[in-house]
């Protein structure tokens, strides 16, 4: 069995995210295999397999954040799995470090295939690059129509056995979805590292989870007055992203599911409340995250938070602040949004949406008659493979409860 | 104690031809090597690594006659059996050159050597007495501990004993060793990338040569960093390592890899403190210094091969070690001779080179002709579906005399020494065109071709190309 670190992923980077697992537990592997990719703050890569066997165990998910020279998988033999599983190695909050199991040699294959497979094979086009234009490079009349035609470059198209043929460039405009216009019609955004990862990221929270919506409003009369009263008595101001992410601790306790995480072979309820903030950037979008909430005073919380969000504008943070968030709160409010839903922030199963606060007619039974009251929505995305939709409800009416009487949080 | 006429020390090319050459002379010889029989060439150079690319030359001729379908499921291959085929090729050769020593009633003794005066040599505790002594104690691999202070890269020897293909290396320097062990890693799966600190590779040939040369290279997947200098090698995980370096436009790039080789050179294997003893002159790098008789300046001893510095090739070891031989010997005074050194490149496509090149002739102000022709045109070339490369004939323009050749392609390294009789024997464009016929089919025809084309007379160049 073998165990499969981070690599290192240049200077001064100590830790990686898993963007995507290429594999999953079961899969055969082959040396040089992708195995996952990720990133930094700055640019992604692969992981290539070192060992062959069967993808035995996968210790982090995606968007965890690692450290270099973690164990984040083992590769082996299938038969291996019962002894790793009686083993403390099996859980990762297990220092890795300590040879709590004996590792076997690798089960590596004497033989192995003449011909290269296609990752290989894709590589080695990708690593080809044509430096002396066309000295060397024979280009077919027909492809150099139809580059000409379509405005190409010709050293963007990668030749085929030391030639460009027609369909080696049809091929490109295929894959580069490159139609016959004129450049004028549309302006060409080149994706940035930045949103590569938000693109690649969101598509896979979407594809492999199963969500539902739901929504709360709120009457946040009281909630206005905490905010003065701390600022009159404090001189601090209080978000309401703050007051949410205090009320949440009490919903937590009663609703422990909210707050976690699930693996391929069970759900991990996390003890401690990392709550992170959506925090919009020209270019990009952090969600800094503001560390065991349930120890922190509304005070401190709003302090932590806005420490954070001045840190990530600046734009030069550590990756770590962005971390081991269990649940995420989008606020819309000042753009004026009135309601949305939110994608889920993987591996967290929860995300709360919340609109701008206004003032709404309610009906009020005892004087019966109209009351404007200022009212805010919280729409809540979860994970349904953790969270059934009778327990979100309930979570976000506890959280309605709580919001509207802010005095109950003490009980 | 015992008395020899010759005590050699080193038992690679140049000691044991030495030490066979003086037997044919019926002298009393010694020979103390302290590791193996063969030295370098043998056991860790030339030929395992030939054993090696030529299967790796099996590999890359299976994969394109899969590709063409003329075979199907190529199948598998085990670096392990080709491994210990290359052992195999090793120990039948060193074996041979002991038995042949024995033969020739060399006394080999595998203890290391120390010259204690002109006359003696000290192994262990005993002291043999001798006329002559000829140092043939070669050269090893250059490592630099500059940017490698962990010592985590391979050398050439190191590599060669690796029990199983990396799927990543970086190779430290684009001499002859590197570009080898480039393509042979290449052909077994290895996804390489090459580092030089000079802007170009193999600044001996000429450069419409080298650059054709590294293109091949290219289109097989190997990666070329020239001009790029290596800072530094750390250990990233388990067979995990990160080579820092600085590309030709100054930018800082990281590789992560299973394997560094380093190839960027080879030293001495001298006891600096012993020649100071002695007095014996050695150079700035710590080469032995020797005349053009490989006499040092001690008169009684001589010395051949690596250690006396470049090239640092076997053949002109072997060579240099029969002159030292000669003329300890015989009467007549022998003279080595640098001007025909082949030198020849086991990739896939092969390089090779005599004589001088465009280069060289511009430099000594000679005025050249070009003749080139291209293996496509070669029917044999075809036959084998070996159709890359070509062959560059360089020709006084004076006299027309044949002075030197590159060749890139298949045979190469064979068609090379055609060159060397016709350039030793002075043989001009017309003394060629009238003496030599040369067989059909061969590779060699290319070779006639581009002598021809030197003077536009190869009849098989389109006459529209011809100026």
């Amino acid at each position: 069995m073998k165990k499969i670190k981070m690599p290192p992923g240049g200077q001064n980077v100590d830790e990686l995210m898993i963007t995507t697992w290429e594999k999953s537990v079961g899969d055969q592997v082959k040396r040089g295999d992708i195995l996952l990719t990720v990133e930094t703050d700055k640019a992604a890569m692969d992981v290539e397999s070192f060992a062959s066997g069967t993808l035995l165990k996968i210790f982090y998910e995606e968007g965890e954040v690692v450290k270099i020279g973690d164990v984040i998988a083992l590769v082996g033999n299938p038969d291996e799995i019962a002894e790793i599983k009686k083993s403390a190695e099996y859980e990762k909050s297990i220092d890795i470090q300590s040879p709590t199991v004996e590792v076997s040699e690798a089960i590596e294959d004497e033989y192995q295939p003449i011909m290269p497979t296609e990752t290989d094979k894709a590589e080695k086009d990708l690593k080809y690059e044509d430096k002396s234009s066309d000295e060397f490079i024979r280009v077919s009349p027909a492809a150099k129509k139809l580059i000409r035609d379509n405005k190409l470059n010709i050293e963007d198209i990668e030749p085929t056995k030391g030639k460009i043929s027609q369909k080696d460039v049809e091929e490109y405009i295929k894959k580069n979805q490159t139609t016959p216009k004129e450049e004028s019609d549309f302006k060409r955004i080149p994706l940035t590292n930045a949103r590569k990862t938000i693109s690649k990221r969101l598509t896979k929270s979407v594809q492999e989870r199963p969500t539902f919506h739901a929504e709360v409003e709120i009457d946040c009369t009281e909630i206005i007055k905490l905010r003065k009263d701390l600022f009159e008595k404090y001189q601090e101001k209080v978000s309401y992203n703050d007051i949410i992410a205090k009320a949440l601790v009490n919903c937590i306790k009663e609703y422990p599911l909210i707050n976690a995480k699930m693996t391929e072979q069970d759900i991990i309820v996390f003890n401690s409340v990392n709550v992170g903030i959506a925090v919009a950037l020209e270019e990009n979008l952090i969600v800094p995250v503001v560390k065991n909430v349930e120890k922190l005073t509304i005070l401190e919380i709003a302090k932590n938070n806005s420490e954070n969000i001045n840190t990530v504008r600046s734009g030069k943070f550590n990756p770590e602040i962005t971390q081991n968030g269990t649940i995420t709160i989008s606020n819309m409010g000042m753009f004026n949004i009135s309601r949305f839903t939110a994608i889920l922030n993987p591996p967290e199963v929860t995300i709360l949406a919340i609109g701008r606060i206004n003032k709404e007619p309610i009906w009020n039974e005892e004087q019966e008659k109209f009351v404007a009251k200022p009212l805010m929505t919280i729409t809540g995305t979860f994970d349904h493979r953790v969270v059934d939709g009778a327990y979100g409800a309930k979570f976000l009416n506890m959280l309605r409860e709580l919001l509207e009487n802010p005095l109950l949080m003490l009980a | 104690m015992k008395k020899y006429d010759l005590i050699v020390i080193g038992g690679g090319p140049a000691g044991y031809a030495g030490a066979l050459k003086a037997a044919q002379y019926g002298k009393k010889i010694a020979l103390f090597e302290k590791e193996k029989i063969g030295g370098v060439c043998l056991n860790v150079g030339c030929i395992p690594t030939k054993a090696l690319s030529s299967k790796a030359g099996l590999l890359e001729n299976i994969r394109t006659q899969t590709q063409k379908e003329v075979l199907r499921d190529a199948g598998l291959f085990s670096y392990k059996k080709i491994q210990k085929q290359k052992n195999e090729v090793v120990n039948r050769l060193t074996r041979g050159v002991d038995s042949l020593l024995k033969a020739a009633g060399v006394d080999v003794f595998l203890k290391e050597a120390e010259i204690i005066s002109p006359n003696e040599i000290k192994a262990g505790s005993e002291v043999y007495s001798t006329e002559y002594i000829l140092i043939a104690t070669g050269s090893s691999n250059l490592l630099n501990l500059s940017f490698d202070n962990k010592n985590l890269s391979y050398d050439s020897t190191g590599l060669l004993n690796i029990d199983r293909v990396p799927s990543r290396m970086v190779i430290i320097g684009a001499g002859v060793i590197g570009l080898e062990m480039a393509s042979i890693f290449n052909s077994f799966g290895t996804k390489i990338t090459i580092v030089e600190l000079l802007p170009e590779i193999l600044p001996d040939f000429d450069s419409d040569v080298t650059k054709a040369y590294q293109r091949q290279l290219e289109k097989r997947g190997i990666e070329f960093q020239l001009g790029s200098l290596v800072k530094s090698i750390d250990s990233i995980q388990e067979n995990k390592k990160r080579i820092i370096f600085t590309d030709k436009d100054g930018q800082e790039q990281n590789i992560i890899t299973d394997i560094v080789l380093c190839s960027i050179g080879r030293k001495p294997n001298v006891d600096k403190a012993n020649a100071e003893k002695l007095n014996l002159k050695i150079d700035e790098k710590g080469f032995i210094v020797v005349n053009n008789m490989m006499q040092t300046n001690l008169p009684n001893i001589f010395a051949a091969g690596d250690i006396t510095g470049a090239p640092l090739l076997a053949h002109v070891a072997i060579k240099e070690a029969e002159v030292a031989v000669k003329n300890m010997f015989s009467d007549k005074k022998n003279h080595r001779s640098t001007n025909l050194v082949p030198s020849c490149i086991y990739s896939y496509p092969a390089l090779a080179k005599i004589g001088l090149t465009a280069k060289q002739a511009k430099e000594k102000n000679l005025e050249i002709l070009e003749g080139v022709y291209n293996y496509i045109g070669n029917g044999m070339a075809l036959a084998l579906e070996e159709t890359t490369g070509f062959a560059k004939i360089i020709v006084s323009k004076k006299d027309k005399k044949i002075v030197g050749g590159q060749i890139l392609g298949e045979q190469s390294v064979e068609l090379i020494m055609q060159l060397a009789v016709v350039i030793a024997n002075e043989m001009t464009v017309d003394q060629w065109d009238e003496k030599i016929m040369v067989a059909h089919p061969t590779l060699s025809e290319i070779l006639h071709e581009a002598i021809m084309d030197s003077d536009n007379k190869s009849i098989h160049t389109p006459l529209s190309k011809k100026s």
